[in-house]
Formats: C-alpha cells, sequence, structure tokens
C-alpha cells in the first residue's frame, strides 16, 4: 500500500522528468510565440477610396496609392473613380447601405449632409495639427465646418476669381477691373447684339444648374452679404446689397454665349472673361486644355463691399464605419497624400499647393497666375455648411435663373427665394 | 416529363420573373406610397409620419402648378401638332408607289425612333445655340429669326417639342401606316364612284376607320409627353428660370437634389393620378363622341 523508499525515487524522477519536460515546452512554445509576434508580417488590410472623376488628379492620385502600395505591401487599396455628378450620391448611398469606402475625396457642398447624419470622425489631433502649422493661411478656416469640428484635409480648392483674357483687354485698352461695378461698366461696353441675340459680351458667366447659385454667391460675397444668417434659420440676402449683387450677377449673364458648356469654351476665347473658367482648377484646364495658346492671367477676387469671394473645397475623409486598424490604414493614406512630394505633384498639374514649404518653391512662388489663387485662400468663405443646402440651392437657381430669363427682376427673385427658403429652414 | 415534374419546372421558370417584378416593381411602388404619407430626408434615417399634408402641400406649391402647366402645354403641343404631322408623312408614304424608295423613306423616318434620347437631346441643344447653331444658321437663309430657343422662357417648350417629335414621329407614322394599311380598298372605290373628294375620302373614311390606331396614339402619346424628363433634363435642367419645369423633372429635383424623399413620392402620386384621369378621361372621350 506504501510506496517502498525504492518505489518512492522512482517516482519522483518520473514526476521531475514530466516536470521539467513540461517547463522545456512551455519555455520554448513562448519564446516562439514571441519570436512569431515580432517577425511576424503586418496585418494584410483592404482599403477602398472613391475618388471623383477629374482625369489630371485622378492620374496623380493612382500614382500615389500605388507608390504607397509599394512602400506598404500589407496595405491594398482599391482605387475607384466616379463622376463627379454621381459621386455624391455614390458616397450617400452606400453610407444607406453600410458598406462606404474607407477614404473618399468628398466635397464641400455634400459636407453638411454627412456631418449632420453623423457619419464622420472629427480627424485625428495628428492631422489637426498638420493643418494648423503646416498648410496655407485660410485653410484651417475653410476647413472647419458648420459645427466647429474639422473632419478632414482638403485636396483642393475652388476659388472664384475671374480669369482674364489678355489679348481682349488690350484690344479695348482696358486695366482689369477691381470691382464688379467696374466690370459690368466693361461688360456694357463690349456687349454687341444682333437681333436680339447676343453675339459678344465682356463676360459669360454659365447660367445652368448649380453653377447659377455657385457664381452669385460669390457676388453676393464681395457685396457684404450671407446667404443665410448666422444662425442658419432664415434666408439673409433679401437685404438692399443683396439685390444689388443680384442685379449685378444678372447683367453678366449672357445665356446666348453660352447655354452648355461646349459654347462657354468658345465663349471665353472671345469674351474678356468666361463665368465657367473662374475657379482654380481651371489653371489646368486653361493651361492643358482647348485652348494652350490662350494669353490668360488672374489678379485676384474682385470687391465691391468687401473683398470676399466664393470657395469649394475638395476634402479627404475617412467615413464612421470600421474597425479602428482600418480607419487608421485609412488616414496613413492620407497622410501620405497631404505630405509635400505629393502636394507638390498636385501643384506640378495646376493645383493650389496646400501647403506652405510648397508654396516657397520658385516653381510655385514666382507663377503669377497661381500666386493670384493661392494669395485669396484668406479672402474666401464657402456655402453655409447646412444639410438643406441642395433644396436651398434648387431655389436660388429657379428665381435667378427667372432673373436671368428677364421674367422677374431681382427683387422680386430674392423676395421669392426668401419665402421659398425660410420654410425648408423652419 | 410527367405532370408533377412540369408544375415544379413552371413554378421555378415563373418564380424569377414574379420575385423580379416583386422587388423591382411592386415592392417600390408600395414603398414609395407609405414614404409619401411621411417625411424622409435621405442619410437622416428619419421618417416621421405626416399624414396628409405632404398631399396637401403639393396643391398649395408654385413650382408644382408651374410644372403642372408646362407639361400640359407640351403635351398639347406633341399631341396635336405630333398626330397630324405623324399621319400626314403616314399617308405619304402610303402614296409611294415604288416599294423600295417608300422602304427607304420609311427607313429614314424611322431611324430617330431607335437613337437614345440623351444622344438626341445633347445634339438638339448644340442645333439650338442661338449664335453658333445649325438651326438659326438654316433659318437666317430665308430671313427667319435668329430665335434663343433654350435660353428664352417662351422658346424652350416649343424646342423641346420639337425635339421630342424629331424622335418619336418616326414610331406614331409607323402606327398609323399600319392603321391604314387596315382599311380596304374598296371604301375608297365606293366613295370614289359616288364622287368623293379627297377630303371628304379622308373625313369619312379614312379618319373613322383609323380610329384604333389614333386612339392608341393619342392615349400612349399622351401618357408618355406627361413623362417628359430627359430632354429637360439634358437641354436645360428645367430652365431657363423655371420655364422648362416638368412634371417628372419636379419629381427628380424633390427626390435627388432637395433629397426631400416622402414630399417627391407624394408628388409622384399625384402625377400618378394625374396621368391616370387623363388617359381615361381620353379613352372615354375620343371613343364615345368622336366615333358615335
Amino acid at each position: 500500500m506504501f510506496l517502498t523508499e525504492e518505489k518512492a525515487k522512482i517516482s519522483r524522477r518520473k514526476y521531475l522528468t514530466y516536470a521539467g519536460a513540461a517547463v522545456v515546452v512551455a519555455v520554448v512554445a513562448g519564446a516562439g510565440y514571441y519570436v512569431y509576434q515580432v517577425t511576424k508580417p503586418p496585418e494584410k488590410i483592404t482599403l477602398n477610396y472613391i475618388d471623383y472623376l477629374n482625369p489630371p488628379h485622378n492620374k496623380v492620385h493612382k500614382e500615389q496609392v500605388e507608390s504607397y502600395m509599394k512602400d506598404n505591401p500589407n496595405i491594398t487599396i482599391n482605387y475607384s473613380i466616379e463622376p463627379y455628378p454621381e459621386i455624391g450620391d455614390k458616397i450617400i448611398a452606400s453610407f444607406e447601405a453600410g458598406n462606404p469606402a474607407d477614404v473618399v475625396t468628398c466635397v464641400s457642398f455634400w459636407m453638411a449632409t454627412l456631418v449632420d447624419a453623423k457619419r464622420l470622425d472629427p480627424a485625428p489631433d495628428w492631422m489637426l495639427k498638420k493643418i494648423d502649422e503646416k498648410y496655407v493661411a485660410g485653410t484651417k478656416e475653410l476647413c472647419t465646418q458648420a459645427d466647429g469640428v474639422i473632419y478632414g484635409p482638403t485636396h483642393e480648392f475652388g476659388i472664384h476669381i475671374p480669369i482674364f483674357n489678355l489679348d481682349m483687354l488690350e484690344k479695348y485698352n482696358l486695366s482689369p477691373p477691381k470691382t464688379w461695378e467696374e466690370l459690368v461698366e466693361i461688360d456694357k461696353q463690349m456687349t454687341v447684339v444682333e437681333g436680339g441675340v447676343t453675339k459678344q459680351a465682356g463676360f459669360a458667366f454659365f447660367p445652368k444648374g448649380g453653377w447659377i447659385a455657385l457664381h452669385w454667391v460669390g457676388v453676393l460675397y464681395a457685396y457684404g452679404e450671407n446667404v443665410l444668417s448666422k444662425d442658419m434659420k432664415a434666408f439673409a440676402a433679401n437685404t438692399e446689397r443683396g439685390i444689388k449683387s443680384l442685379e449685378t450677377y444678372v447683367s453678366l449673364c449672357h445665356p446666348d454665349l453660352c447655354p452648355d458648356e461646349f459654347a462657354t469654351h468658345e465663349a471665353f476665347t472671345k469674351q474678356l472673361i468666361a463665368g465657367e473658367d473662374f475657379i482654380s482648377l481651371t489653371r489646368t484646364y486653361v493651361k492643358e486644355g482647348p485652348f494652350p495658346d490662350m494669353r490668360f492671367m488672374a489678379y485676384g477676387p474682385l470687391s465691391q463691399y468687401e473683398k470676399m469671394t466664393l470657395s469649394y473645397a475638395w476634402f479627404y475623409l475617412v467615413p464612421k464605419a470600421y474597425s479602428p486598424e482600418r480607419k487608421n490604414a485609412a488616414w496613413k493614406v492620407i497622410d501620405y497624400q497631404t505630405d509635400p512630394k505629393r502636394d507638390e505633384m498636385m501643384g506640378d498639374i495646376g493645383y493650389i499647393p496646400m501647403l506652405k514649404e510648397c508654396w516657397d518653391l520658385p516653381k510655385f512662388k514666382e507663377d503669377i497666375f497661381l500666386k493670384a489663387f493661392g494669395d485669396s485662400v484668406p479672402y474666401t468663405k464657402m456655402y453655409p455648411g447646412t444639410p438643406k443646402w441642395p433644396a436651398i440651392e434648387s431655389v436660388i437657381v429657379a428665381q435667378a435663373g427667372r432673373a436671368i430669363a428677364k421674367e422677374i427682376t431681382a427683387e422680386k427673385a430674392l423676395k421669392a427665394m426668401e419665402e421659398q427658403i425660410n420654410p425648408i429652414l423652419a | 416529363m410527367k405532370f408533377t415534374d412540369r408544375t415544379r419546372f413552371i413554378t421555378v421558370a415563373l418564380a424569377i420573373p414574379i420575385i423580379w417584378l416583386v422587388a423591382f416593381r411592386l415592392y417600390p411602388i408600395v414603398y414609395s406610397a407609405y414614404l409619401s404619407f411621411n417625411t424622409y430626408y435621405l442619410l437622416s434615417g428619419q421618417v416621421t409620419f405626416q399624414g396628409l399634408s405632404n398631399y396637401i402641400s403639393v396643391f398649395h406649391d408654385p413650382l408644382f402648378r408651374v410644372s403642372l402647366l408646362n407639361t400640359i402645354y407640351l403635351s398639347l403641343g406633341l399631341g396635336i401638332v405630333g398626330i397630324w404631322i405623324a399621319l400626314g408623312l403616314a399617308m405619304a408614304l402610303r402614296s409611294v408607289k415604288n416599294l423600295r424608295i417608300q422602304t427607304i423613306y420609311r427607313t429614314i423616318i424611322f431611324i430617330p425612333a431607335v437613337t437614345m434620347m440623351v444622344a438626341t437631346a445633347q445634339a438638339w441643344t448644340w442645333m439650338f445655340q442661338p449664335s453658333y447653331g445649325v438651326i438659326n444658321y438654316l433659318l437666317s437663309l430665308i430671313e427667319l429669326g435668329p430665335f434663343r430657343w433654350l435660353t428664352s422662357p417662351s422658346e424652350v417648350i416649343p424646342a423641346i417639342i420639337i425635339t421630342t417629335l424629331w424622335k418619336t414621329l418616326g414610331f406614331t407614322v409607323v402606327l398609323f401606316e399600319a392603321g391604314l394599311a387596315g382599311i380596304p380598298e374598296a371604301f375608297y372605290e365606293a366613295s370614289e364612284i359616288d364622287g368623293a373628294t379627297k377630303w371628304q375620302q379622308f373625313r369619312h373614311v379614312t379618319w373613322p376607320l383609323l380610329s384604333p390606331a389614333t386612339i392608341f396614339v393619342f392615349v400612349t402619346g399622351l401618357a408618355a409627353a406627361l413623362q417628359t424628363f430627359t430632354q429637360v433634363y439634358v437641354m436645360t435642367m428645367g430652365g431657363p428660370g423655371t420655364s422648362a419645369y416638368t412634371l417628372v423633372f419636379y419629381v427628380y429635383q424633390r427626390a435627388f437634389v432637395y433629397k426631400d424623399l416622402g414630399y417627391a413620392s407624394a408628388v409622384a402620386y399625384v402625377v400618378f393620378l394625374i396621368i391616370f384621369i387623363a388617359s381615361y378621361l381620353q379613352l372615354r372621350y375620343i371613343k364615345e363622341k368622336l366615333w358615335a
């Protein structure tokens, strides 16, 4: 029943052998696990990236994405492009479906809707610091949404500055106007109407669709007025200056010259300024587009009561949808795309560089045309950040359109806007 | 194949189109009806019951009234002008005795019917351009115009009518041709013997016996005209101002620009009701009054 001393010795030996073996196995396994953790390849992550269609910057973004994947083999980025008119709906629909892309480029017009629907996380602190310290003056204000939060950095600004046809300026012996009313006077001098159809004008705003609201609001800002009240609960442009701004805008519309985008291109060569080519990214368009031999220049926003114009921006955003690992990976891609080397790539194709460091490069610093846009950033304001903007814009387009068509006066148009927009905001 | 196997096969074969119909036709119709009694802004995620207030708002909505009037103008223009041009072309085609030439003319007339409306509308937008468009150029050769077309509130609807007619006439001509072919020659011979003039032949023989084709063309043409959207969207986006707003374009604006799906659904159902009542009245009137 009891162990003899001999048998006890054997049991102890067996016990110690087994215990020793277990310890060795545990140590080896632990060491092996440690080595595996330290040397294992990073987790593979696949990101979806939706960009809007614009061939010059799509090429650059694609290069950037491919270069990032080369430097980070564990990251796969599915980069896709959507036509501009569809990308807003695509982003919204993908949110509704619960599978938004990891990185999207989104224009400021749709930000309010996404913010209101709480689909975005604020930008991480390191990105806020980057915007504050490294981006050009005025960027931080333009990136801040109506709720006081920055959700992502910009990769592109559109700023409303007239682009002058230098041949026409010289032909008519004109100095570039500094105010809207000076421009109206020049336009009147240059306008030629034959048989009720305008054949030539000093200006050719593109009076169709959302462009109407875009251009008029730019003029409105120069007249020192806003579209909506500060609390965004009422239409605020139906004032004496607001009426003047709409009259100015209407008088500079010559629909006969540009009823569609193609005619506007044609109008651009024959007029002093073409309205559609009012925005910064058209530096690329103007330089590499259909009129490469055209002589043009920009001098900054026109003033009236204020030196102020409209701007809109495209943002890099990371939707609030996925795991922290995916979101971190997405932000790293954006960080990569907003470093000086990548920013310089965008500057090379005609966009305003976003980083101060890039502006110091001689090729941008000495580019007078580009500088006119870059220096204007502090003199710009965006559209009001309300998710009801699409509805408000539709009303503005309809009523301002009636004023352009001479169906009603500017005063009546603004009154109609007020009557229709206030119920939308209520 | 055994009877039960056959039944099973038929059931499976029919299930696919039925599922498709339910998913892509019936469900959206029912869901849209539900939304029309609610407020729902896309992306907000909130559906709030409103009762009949959306429908009441439709009848007080100035843009809806403008859209309705423009649509009626468009429909009358397409109906009145289109039917007579198509009938005239069909009769002219029938009078061409050489079959080969008749076929060539018929093909030329029908080709626009197989083009896409988007491409047609874009091409006509360029042609209607006041300064550089080919329409004003051709009119200037006979000392007419220039017209502002798409940039004039009074000329934009006629421009859209012309574009739509160019595209749809071919189909209407073919329908009338088929109707004319169904009228027995004996009636014309008999009327000739009785000394009827061409106009009397048309009035007492052709027009009454063409009634089935005419009714079909009237009803389908009106329903199509009331749903005009593509031309408006491509050519003018409803402008200048609101002078080219049509009912369906307004539904699109409210749904996909305003993102106000609840109200847009209510407008869509009102449009459906209008088309339904118009088609029903049209059928009754034409049958009872014109061919009583």
